[in-house]
């Protein structure tokens, strides 16, 4: 087979296999932004002695990322901002090592695109 | 051999007199005789229960003590260690002998000699002593029986028993939706069957006979795989101590065709499943005093055998989802045999259970009938009054047609003509009747329920069936109500309706599947989620007509915003908000019209995330689509890939329930494990949870039978919650509690699950929108907990709570509860549906867009009457019957013309509107007027509408035939949605005389009477005037 004839083979199941891939493509890192939810305790021991941002600083160290307080929500989460954007999967892995860093209940990456085409809701009556 | 009569034995209390009828015959030659028929059943003088029980206790006849250890593993049964014989043995300072592992790993002990239960029981409690014993219990001699007794063969054939009028089981509403499936089992644990049987051709699976006694089995062996019924005759010389001469019965085959006798094919009757496979399960055979036809021990065997748990190394590979238990015995439950029940219910089989025949006893008087976690069925005759024969009580959870010696029409079964040995000639019979005969029509209406909608849990099932009953009628022989024979009588098309009725809300709208299979949805339309076409935007606050395109649906599931079915025919539909692609077509273009989901087949459940959907296939897998952010597809371990088309859940298979969150979904293996992927599935203590994007088992559940699960896939917003109802009716809830969201009394989260143990009931459906939290326990009542806003709880109140309240009102008899976001939906046994909380999208579906703190009546199409699963058109009629006869008194030979008036109370015009007419037996039909038609003793009158505030009357001439109380009683029903019901049926009575005699006298002409009485006064006049002078 020459490979002429083996390029165009490759490229046509490149092309027929990658069906999928025009649909997903591979995803581009966009996501930077956590929301942790530290349990109570450390809740508490928030308040009382860390501020937020000496928390994200700690909690960056413990798992190896820069990570920058953003805001505490009004559920008591807090809003922390790595400093690189991610995957879903890398923000994910993430997110896991701040739950098995101790002291956090949950943390979740933040979907930048969640409310790219938000749905309709009634009108305020 | 001289042929038997099978009508000799007293049907009032037939296990007593079979019992003491013994020596008697025993007496006589070996020769068996003919008893005299007798339809004098109360009038034969019985000896007392009392009696009964008093011999009973002073027989030395118990050789068995069964045992279990504490770590009994029912799953995984194995023989008993050494040690732990050795240390049973010795603590109870006998020689018992180890017989075997038995089933449930339980164990079998044999006494070195019989001794009197009072004995045995005292060589169980030493066993009860010894630390590590579960339980230990001498097996029961109490004599047990089928539940039948014999009646004479007078009536003509026809099936009453399976239509509307009296104490029919309305079966053929629900044969509209569903004839059955032949996937589903039914086990019929019996007498065996009789395999060649024409009724039963193609319906029969292999079955086993458990029969551990030879001379009981009468086939020449103890247990074996041939389910076949070799008959139970008794001759005289075998008869012992509560077993007397009787003929061969045939009990399985007449129970397994009142199941599942074959339909449409050209010969006697039809069963009330047309599909379904009958499981064949032998354990009653000769009667063997003391015991009679059966023992525990078998029993127990059986059951768990028939739900698929292996006894002796055999496993069934066919568990059946129904079990259908016509024997019983006077005593309290054994643990044995409620363990035995409670393993086959946590192998998610309906355990049902005839209450027994004896007249004015409990239907808690038997065993296994009185053993919790059964259906308890009692007998109504043809007119739907109690039959005299049947056990009774509030105890019974719904009774169903088993004749009565008294009715006009024979409870027809097939049967044998064979007095001992079979002749295999394939006959049908109607000369039984009994609660044997009433239990296998629940048997079969639960099997049509499962056929039409398979994910319904045991505890599911029974709620259905005993909220969907019909109202018992009055003016019968003995008039049925709550506190005697259970819920109602039987309907099987109320059943099956409200097994095929599925409702659904998102956060601004609500979908709802009628029985009819079509798909109406209201509220909010921002998206296209009411799928009708209508324009975007649209607020309409009550149901509108059926989805055009959308017919023969299933199941019905919401998400945030958009709406999926799925259809009879296993595809899936989707419409409304696509922004994930959560309507599977490969788009992320919103719908208006529903739009098919790619490649699907098979399906028989959907479930709804906020921004994905789910779809349970027939083999067990599970697909998903949508959004993936947080692993809710469950596609693989590290794969946070949305899809907008179906792909297949990791690694999952034997799946029964599934469930869609916010972030999470769930899955119920037949197992009876759960199992989660998403946030927080991924559980290290009660405050520590990772993602997993692939299904992993949630810890510390088991033997679940149904789950839910709530939440918002919204980031930040922590309302993910996940419910599982286990078989016994215990609630535990995980996840995130901020509003007390999983009814603990408190708000703080906890990702491991934890009973809610302020429930005062066991639960039978539970649901959860993450915000609130709801359950329907065992008596109907409904519970709420959670977030209050708008007032979903239905308190009255907008105040959150952290432990169950109960929902305001006096909504009984409700089957099925549904958290949509803000709002709250309820199902109720007559198929209305229930609605409150939030409605600023008119989700509520009462007309209006203001929140509900308390149940509002769902409306009907185009705000007209009120929602209905059960109808086509969601109008509303009130209808009522007045019924009197005249002349009063009657007589004997002359016209006695009763007098129908039909009235139309309620707003909308009722269309197809019926009334029948049940004539007394000592009367024969003459006439009626135009419209009416004379039937098997009844006459059935139709009108094609009546008006609102309209009235319809009705005559019909009958003439008594002998001098004797008539009663007479009608109904009245339509085609349109009639919410009181109680004005529906009416009675009256009348005394038949004979004609005065006249001894030879001439009568008077009335000129005559004139004259005499003008003298009369005269002379009277005559008197007074003489008086007074």
């Amino acid at each position: 087979m020459s490979i002429t004839r083996c390029a165009v083979i490759a490229f046509i199941s490149l092309t027929l296999s990658g069906f999928s891939w025009a649909v997903n493509p591979p995803e581009t890192p966009t996501i930077s932004e956590f929301i942790v939810r530290y349990q109570n305790s450390d809740q508490a021991q928030a308040a009382a002695a860390l501020s937020g941002a000496q928390r994200a600083m700690d909690m960056g160290a413990r798992v190896g990322e820069s990570l920058a307080h953003v805001r505490a929500t009004k559920e008591g989460n807090h809003m922390l901002r790595a400093g690189r954007k991610l995957t879903r999967a890398e923000a994910w892995e993430l997110a896991t090592r701040m739950v098995q860093a101790g002291g956090v209940e949950s943390a979740h990456p933040v979907d930048p695109d969640f409310d790219a085409r938000p749905p309709a809701r009634p009108p305020i009556k | 051999m001289k042929k038997l009569q099978s009508k000799s034995v007293n049907g009032t209390l037939a296990l007593v007199c079979v019992f003491f009828a013994t020596a008697a015959h025993s007496a006589e030659t070996a020769k068996p005789t003919a008893p005299q028929p007798s339809k004098q059943r109360h009038f034969i003088p019985t000896p007392s229960l009392e009696d009964v029980e008093s011999r009973i206790r002073n027989m030395a006849e118990v050789e068995i003590i069964t045992v279990a250890l504490t770590t009994r593993n029912a799953e995984h049964p194995k023989a008993l260690s050494k040690e732990w014989q050795q240390r049973i043995i010795e603590a109870t300072g006998l020689q018992l002998t180890y017989m075997q592992g038995a089933s449930g790993d339980t164990h079998i002990f044999k006494l070195p000699k019989k001794k009197i239960p009072a004995e045995a029981e005292e060589v169980a409690a030493r066993i009860r002593a010894l630390p590590g014993i579960l339980f230990a219990e001498p097996e029961s001699i109490a004599p047990g029986y089928n539940f039948a007794v014999p009646t004479d063969p007078l009536y003509s054939t026809s099936q009453w028993n399976l239509k509307s009028a009296g104490g029919g089981a309305n079966l053929p509403p629900a044969w509209d939706i569903t004839t059955g499936k032949n996937t589903l089992v039914v086990a019929v644990i019996d007498s065996g069957v009789l395999t060649t049987h024409p009724e039963l051709s193609g319906r029969l699976l292999s079955g086993y006979d458990f029969i551990s006694d030879p001379v009981r089995a009468n086939d020449g062996n103890g247990r074996d795989a041939n389910p076949g019924d070799p008959g139970n005759w008794v001759a005289a010389e075998e008869a012992t101590p509560g077993c007397s001469v009787s003929n061969s019965d045939w009990h399985g085959t007449r129970v397994a065709s009142i199941v599942a006798a074959n339909a449409n094919n050209g010969i006697g009757i039809a069963g009330v499943d047309w599909q379904a496979k009958i499981l064949p399960v032998r354990i009653t055979g000769k009667c063997v005093g003391p015991a009679g036809q059966y023992t525990d021990t078998d029993l127990i065997d059986a059951v768990r055998w028939a739900a698929g748990l292996t006894v002796s190394g055999n496993t069934n590979p066919s568990p059946a989802k129904v079990i259908n238990l016509s024997v019983g015995r006077p005593s309290p439950c054994p643990i044995g045999i409620q363990t035995a029940i409670d393993d086959a219910r946590k192998k998610g089989a309906v355990v049902i259970a005839a209450v027994g025949n004896t007249e004015g006893a409990s239907a808690l008087q038997n065993s296994p009938a009185n053993c919790n976690r059964v259906i308890r069925v009692a007998a109504v005759d043809q007119k739907g009054g109690l039959a005299p024969y049947s056990n009774q009580g509030e105890a019974a959870s719904l009774s169903a047609p088993g004749g009565s010696f008294t009715d006009l029409l024979e409870l027809k079964m097939a049967a044998d003509g064979g007095v001992t040995t079979p002749l295999n000639d394939g006959v049908i019979k109607g000369d039984m009747v009994g609660t044997s005969f009433a239990a296998p029509h629940v048997a079969g209406v639960a099997a049509l329920m499962l056929a039409a909608k398979p994910k319904i849990s045991p505890p599911g099932v029974s709620v259905l069936l005993a909220n969907t009953t019909r109202n018992f009628p009055t003016n019968t022989s003995y008039d049925c109500d709550n506190i005697t024979c259970g819920t109602g009588i039987l309907d099987a098309g109320n059943a099956v309706k409200a097994a095929r009725a599925t409702k659904a809300g998102g956060i601004y709208h609500t979908a709802a599947v009628k029985s009819d299979g079509t798909v109406v949805a209201w509220g909010y339309n921002g998206n296209g989620q009411l799928g009708g076409g209508e324009a975007l935007g649209l607020v309409r606050a009550y149901p509108g007509t059926p989805i055009a395109s959308l017919s023969n649906m299933r199941d019905v599931a919401t998400g945030g915003y958009h709406t999926a079915a799925s259809k009879g025919d296993g595809t899936v539909w989707g419409w409304g908000y696509n922004g994930k692609g959560q309507l599977g077509n490969g788009t992320l273009i919103d719908a208006t019209n529903p739009v098919q989901a790619s490649g699907l087949t098979n399906v028989i459940a959907v479930a709804g995330g906020d921004d994905h959907t789910l779809a349970l296939k027939a083999d067990g897998t599970v697909w998903a689509w949508g959004y993936n952010f947080f692993g809710q597809l469950g596609r693989a371990p590290f794969n946070f890939t949305d899809s907008s088309t179906p792909v297949q859940v990791y690694g999952l298979t034997d799946v029964i329930a599934i469930a869609g969150a916010g972030k999470r979904s769930l899955a119920l293996k037949k197992d009876g494990t759960v199992w989660a992927w998403g946030a927080e599935s991924n559980v290290t203590a009660d405050n520590s949870a990772t993602v997993y994007s692939a299904p992993i088992q949630v810890a510390g559940l088991a033997d679940v039978v149904a789950i839910a699960a709530g939440g918002d896939s919204t980031t930040g917003s922590n309302v993910e919650v996940s419910m599982a109802l286990t078989w016994d009716g215990k609630v535990f809830t995980w996840g995130y509690n901020s509003s007390g969201q999983l009814g603990l009394g408190h708000t703080t989260t906890k990702f491991l699950p934890k009973e809610v143990t302020s429930l005062p009931k066991p639960a039978v459906s539970i649901s959860t929108s993450g915000m609130h939290t709801l359950a329907v326990l065992e008596d109907g009542s409904q519970w709420a907990w959670g977030s209050n806003s708008g007032g979903m709880l239905g308190d009255g109140t907008t105040t959150s709570r952290s432990s169950p309240v109960q929902v305001v009102g006096s909504m009984t008899k409700v089957i099925d509860i549904t958290a949509a976001r803000f709002h709250t939906l309820a199902l109720h046994g007559d198929l209305s549906v229930h609605a409150w909380g939030n409605n600023s999208g008119g989700q509520l579906g009462e007309g209006t867009q203001t929140a509900r703190t308390t149940p509002q009546l769902v409306h009907g199409a185009g705000n007209a009457g009120f929602y209905n699963a059960g109808y086509a058109t969601s109008t509303r009629a009130d209808m009522g019957i007045v019924l009197s006869d005249s002349p009063d008194p009657a007589l004997t030979g002359a016209n006695l013309t009763y007098d129908l008036q039909l009235i139309n109370y309620g707003p909308d015009t009722a269309t197809g509107v019926s009334a029948v007419l049940s004539l007394p037996s000592q009367a024969t039909f003459v006439s009626a007027t135009s419209g009416c038609s004379y039937a098997n003793a009844s006459v059935t009158c139709t009108l094609t509408s009546l008006n609102s505030a309209a009235n319809a009357a009705f005559q019909v001439v009958v003439k008594p035939t002998s001098a004797a109380t008539l009663n007479a009683t009608a109904s009245v029903s339509s085609g349109i949605y009639d919410p009181a019901t109680s004005n529906n049926v009416a009675g009256t009575s009348t005394v038949a005389s004979a004609p005065a005699s006249t001894d030879g006298d001439v009568p008077l002409p009335a000129w005559a009477l004139v004259l005499l009485g003008a003298g009369l006064l005269k002379t009277l006049r005559g008197h007074q005037l003489r008086a007074s002078s």
